[in-house]
């Protein structure tokens, strides 16, 4: 993060400075040096880079000012981005090994949930509006529309919105891609080259001794994390002190770019030492691809040169300055005072150097009118709707990702479907054709992710949908994919527009109690984790001041009051509360209802009543019946109930039969119960829950079940046959 | 279809013949079966083996007939003798007490084992009905009896060696916290005669019993050797990703992906066999031209995999 200068204690902030130039500097000799020797230069990069590219959110790098790098993630991308374009970059083997088990990783989708900076930039908009937009970037806005903008008037809207509204640029910017995108686009420029082919002769002069060396000198220096990683750089910084040595009768040189500094200074202490005797120090910082070191195509290369050597010399007298004063009495306040003039200088000229205009005028070179677009884009977003529209595109790639993500995993599964998620109820939109297809989806018990983003296409096809209806419906179909925890965020945006548009409120509120609801935790007790409940609840209240008969509203109230139940410490108290909720629930039942919400109902008056203590068997094995009987009348087959009725109905028959139980019921059960653990369309915390009844439930199988042998273990049936073969 | 019904209807007649037999009838019948193949007074099919069918009549019995079934195993393995049976009646009643759950068979079967632990250093007769009874007492485990036989046995230097794979799996069934003991000990056995063992039927097994991921898990108390022969068979056979031996680093040495069995305090030693396991377990998956290097495979494969889904188009 930036500090800017904040730190109270003069003495540790002009130290940080100094320490932070004495990295620039280290930066400048090196890009000097190889501007000044003419060896042919390739690169090399650390995966460590590969990931802040794929997942620059992730970085951690930071600075005590601005360098024109450190702490802006969104320039970090574009730079590493620029230095991604070029080709040939060589990835020594141990990099390639990281990069196979992270691209494992991000194909199946499990990095980030993108779709909430679609909503965050949103709200960023609202701040902007709320804080007011300049009179001068209004006429920007509206002159975009007419003429065009010249080059000074782009660059004063992205100053403009780099101050105020960040996430607004990123969204603009298309920093929400999916990682899965982003390694897409790193991998269409075919950017990389294995070491081993490259330079075939490097593998005979890896030398273990120096790996183990390095990999000390790493550890000692990292002191957190693991010591897998000192082991995989220590390898790679040989395969690369490897490629040097036979790289150098060629006039070649292999640079590594990474933004390890433990790595920096390994090598650093290494260089004397006989395997390093003449090879030049090879790491780079990605830094030193930006504006401050990079020769710019259009540039005079002597010119640039002697602009990063006065670089060069303020970084010197400042370090020296520093340092002078420190040894010579401390920072007195004047002295502070002169450093500190000499700091804004070169923080000056550095952040000047790279900034974001900067980065994206490289971009430029490939592809040009990028910058201009930006500005347009960034200034259409104060002007309506733009960002809604621009947000349902991205929306678009968001599920056409999440559907493919899913089709490999249906793929490696060998499932040739995968259930993802549902839709729970019918949600009341104003738009008929989109009303009814919520109902038909919410008429199935399960639905796939190609159902949710269909409903999705649908919506952002409605050119004249309200917004709070559009982030609506956008919230239903994330949560139909059960990524609740942005569908909570559309939800409560979408009561808000509701709101402010003097609308109806009470099916976003409904819909929003849901997904709260369904990021409660019931195992967490943190306060935090509570809130949801106490957010659903507020929510269904109000729904229900709008529509008091409606039995969907009563049966999600219910549920939200029954979380709240174990929290009751009075066993009576308890008691009483539970019959208060099962009468709302009874309630719902004597209203119009679907048999979708039967199920629903019975089921948690069935599970409410076997599981909060003390438990009312006998009220529960009524319910029970009545749930597996309004099962039993549907059309769909047992095995495709929906998941939480077959957690109830197993684990309350288990919980009613108490000690009595036999081998032969609660073996079938406990196995179906684990397949229902597993079901995709339980939420993270619904799984946790179904898993520990099957715990609960397995326990006891183990009780009842002598010690068996498995006659499925082939050694076992290989021995049996043996043993027929050799019947007397 | 018509085989199946017929298969039922024998079942059941052989069910209602054995109503009233006692643990005494189920012992002579299964002495004289075993011996002889007769199994009048019941009708077998000519096609499945007794015991197949012994445990079908069990599977389609009432309790008490299942009681004296079992009890009728462990009387006639306790009333067995070498010099009327012989080994292989022993080793098909050892059988036939896994197949019906006789658990109480492990006394007789333990005590059998440690009486004749002298014979199984070489005697190749026996070493067969040996390598069975022990694949059954495992099959029992957990059980305490089981665990200090096969404790006693594993390292017992005089034991063949080729019996240590069965024995560590059954020592690490009866008790999980002795693993890294009866692995290690598997491993140092193993030395003696190497390509005895079918190495991906011992990991397979253990994976079986302990999960792969546990196994990778669990790998980390044990000697570099053994950690080196389950690292490279369970990234050989596929059973754990390459990304438990390696993850990936997120920068500064924050180690990311599901990695399994790391300790902070490994030696270089150590990490060259993750590494290599993670090399294998790639290997393992992409396909690689005698030419090609396995960086080159790998980053074709990886081109290759993400053009398959082509990507949506970047704002």
């Amino acid at each position: 993060m930036m500090n800017d200068g904040m730190l109270t204690n003069p003495s540790e902030e002009i130290a940080q400075y100094s320490r932070h130039c004495e990295r620039l500097l280290h930066d400048v000799n090196a890009v000097l040096e190889d501007y000044e020797e003419h060896d042919k230069l390739d690169y090399a990069v650390d995966f460590s880079e590969i990931y802040a590219f794929v997942l620059p959110e992730d970085s951690h790098e930071s600075a005590p000012f601005d360098d024109g790098w450190a702490g802006d993630h969104l320039r970090q991308a574009l730079l590493l981005s620029n230095f991604f374009s070029r080709r040939g970059i060589v990835l020594p083997e141990p990099y390639i090994l990281e990069l196979y088990t992270f691209y494992d990783r991000v194909a199946v989708g499990t990095f980030g949930d993108e779709t909430a900076l679609v909503v965050d930039a949103i709200r960023d908009l609202e701040r902007l509006r709320k804080a007011g937009i300049t009179k001068h970037i209004e006429e920007l806005a509206a002159k975009a529309d007419r003429t065009g903008l010249t080059s000074e008037e782009i660059d004063e809207t992205i100053e403009f919105f780099e101050q105020r509204g960040s996430l607004l640029i990123s969204f603009a910017r298309g920093a929400d891609r999916t990682p899965l995108l982003r390694l897409k686009q790193l991998f269409k420029s075919q950017p990389f080259v294995d070491l081993e082919t490259a330079v075939p002769e490097a593998t005979a002069e890896i030398d273990e001794g120096v790996v183990n060396d390095l990999y000390r000198r790493l550890k000692i220096k990292r002191k957190t994390g693991t010591p897998a990683s000192s082991k995989v750089d220590a390898l790679a910084i040989d395969h690369i002190r490897a490629a040097n040595r036979v790289l150098q009768p060629k006039k070649r040189r292999l640079l590594l770019v990474t933004r390890s500094p433990h790595m920096f200074s390994a090598l650093s202490d290494v260089t004397n030492d006989p395997a390093w005797v003449g090879i030049k120090p090879f790491i780079r910082h990605p830094r030193t691809f930006s504006a401050a070191y990079d020769l710019p195509q259009s540039a005079d290369r002597d010119t640039f040169i002697r602009r990063v050597r006065v670089r060069k010399e303020m970084l010197e007298l400042f370090i020296h300055s520093a340092t002078e004063a420190r040894q010579t009495g401390g920072i007195t306040p004047a002295r502070y005072a002169a450093l500190k003039e000499k700091m804004k200088e070169i923080q000056e000229e550095w952040s000047s150097a790279e900034t974001l205009s900067n980065a994206l005028e490289k971009k430029r070179e490939t592809s040009k009118g990028e910058l201009a677009s930006l500005a347009h884009r960034l200034l259409s977003f104060l002007r309506g709707r733009t960002l809604l529209q621009t947000a349902k595109e991205r929306i678009v790639e968001l599920f056409e990702e999440t559907s493919r993500d899913i089709g490999l995993v249906g793929a490696r599964m060998q499932t040739p479907e995968v259930t993802l998620g549902s839709v729970l109820y019918p949600i009341e939109l104003v738009d008929e054709r989109l009303r009814n297809t919520i109902a038909r989806l919410a008429s199935q018990w399960a639905i796939n992710a190609g159902e949710a983003a269909s409903l999705f296409d649908e919506a952002a096809a409605r050119e004249a949908l309200d917004d709070h209806e559009f982030l609506l419906t956008i919230a239903i179909s994330l949560g139909g994919i059960g990524r609740w925890s942005v569908a909570e965020q559309y939800a409560a945006y979408a009561v808000k527009l509701a709101g402010d548009a003097g609308k109806p409120t009470a099916e976003a509120r409904f819909f929003h109690a849901l997904a709260s609801r369904k990021l409660f935790q019931p195992t967490k007790l943190a306060e935090e984790n509570r809130l949801y409940i106490v957010t659903g609840l507020q929510e269904m209240e109000l729904a229900l001041q709008e529509r008091p008969d409606d039995a969907r509203y009563l049966n999600e109230s219910a549920i939200l009051r029954g979380h709240e139940l174990p929290a009751i410490e009075n066993a009576k108290k308890r008691r009483k509360q539970r019959a208060k909720i099962a009468a709302i629930f009874e309630r719902a039942l004597s209203l119009p209802h679907t048999d979708k919400l039967e199920v629903q109902i019975l089921n948690n008056l069935a599970y409410m009543h076997y599981t909060v203590d003390p438990p009312d068997y006998d009220i529960a094995h009524k319910y029970l019946d009545a749930l597996e009987t309004k099962l039993e009348s549907q059309p769909e087959p047992r095995d495709r109930w929906p998941s939480f009725a077959l957690d109830t109905l197993l684990y309350g028959r288990f919980c009613l039969r108490g000690s009595s139980i036999d081998l032969a019921t609660l073996e079938p059960s406990v196995n179906e119960l684990t397949q229902v653990a597993g079901r995709s369309d339980l939420s993270r915390a619904e799984q946790g829950l179904v898993g520990q009844h099957v715990k609960i439930m397995a326990r006891k199988l183990t009780e009842l079940t002598q010690p068996a042998p498995s006659p499925d273990r082939p050694r076992a049936r290989r021995q049996r046959h043996k043993a027929a073969e050799s019947r007397d | 279809m018509k085989r199946n019904a017929e298969a039922i209807r024998r079942v059941q007649a052989n069910v209602r013949a054995v109503a009233d037999w006692t643990p005494r009838h189920w012992a002579t019948w299964l002495f004289a079966v075993l011996r002889t193949g007769d199994e009048y007074p019941l009708d077998f099919s000519r096609f499945a083996e007794p015991l197949d069918e012994l445990e079908a009549i069990f599977e389609h019995a009432g309790e008490s007939v299942r009681s004296a079934m079992k009890d009728g195993v462990i009387k006639a393995i306790h009333e067995w003798d070498r010099r009327y049976h012989g080994y292989g009646v022993l080793q098909q009643l050892s059988n036939a007490a896994a197949r019906l759950r006789a658990s109480d068979a492990i006394h007789d079967l333990a005590d059998f084992l440690m009486r004749n632990r002298t014979r199984l250093e070489r005697d190749e007769d026996f070493f067969e009905v040996a390598d069975s009874i022990i694949a059954v007492l495992a099959g029992f485990a957990p059980d305490p009896i089981i665990e200090k036989v096969f404790n006693a046995l594993l390292f017992d230097d005089k034991v063949s060696p080729r019996l240590s794979g069965l024995l560590s799996i059954g020592l690490t069934m009866s008790n999980r916290k002795r693993f890294p003991a009866a692995f290690d000990r598997f491993i140092d056995r193993r030395k003696l005669d190497p390509t005895f063992f079918d190495d991906d039927q011992v990991v397979t097994e253990y994976a079986h019993f302990m999960g792969p991921r546990g196994l990778a898990e669990e790998a980390r108390h044990l000697q570099l050797p053994a950690q080196q022969y389950l690292y490279s068979n369970l990234a050989k056979l596929r059973l754990v990703n390459p990304e438990v031996f390696i993850g990936w680093d997120g920068g500064e040495g924050h180690r990311h992906g599901d990695l399994a069995g790391f300790d902070d305090r490994e030696e270089p030693t150590h990490l060259t066999v993750r590494y290599d396991a993670a090399r294998i377990g790639i290997e393992a998956r992409v396909k690689r031209r005698r030419s090609q290097t396995l960086g080159h495979a790998v980053l074709s494969d990886i081109a290759k995999r993400i053009n398959a889904n082509p990507a949506a188009t970047p704002a």
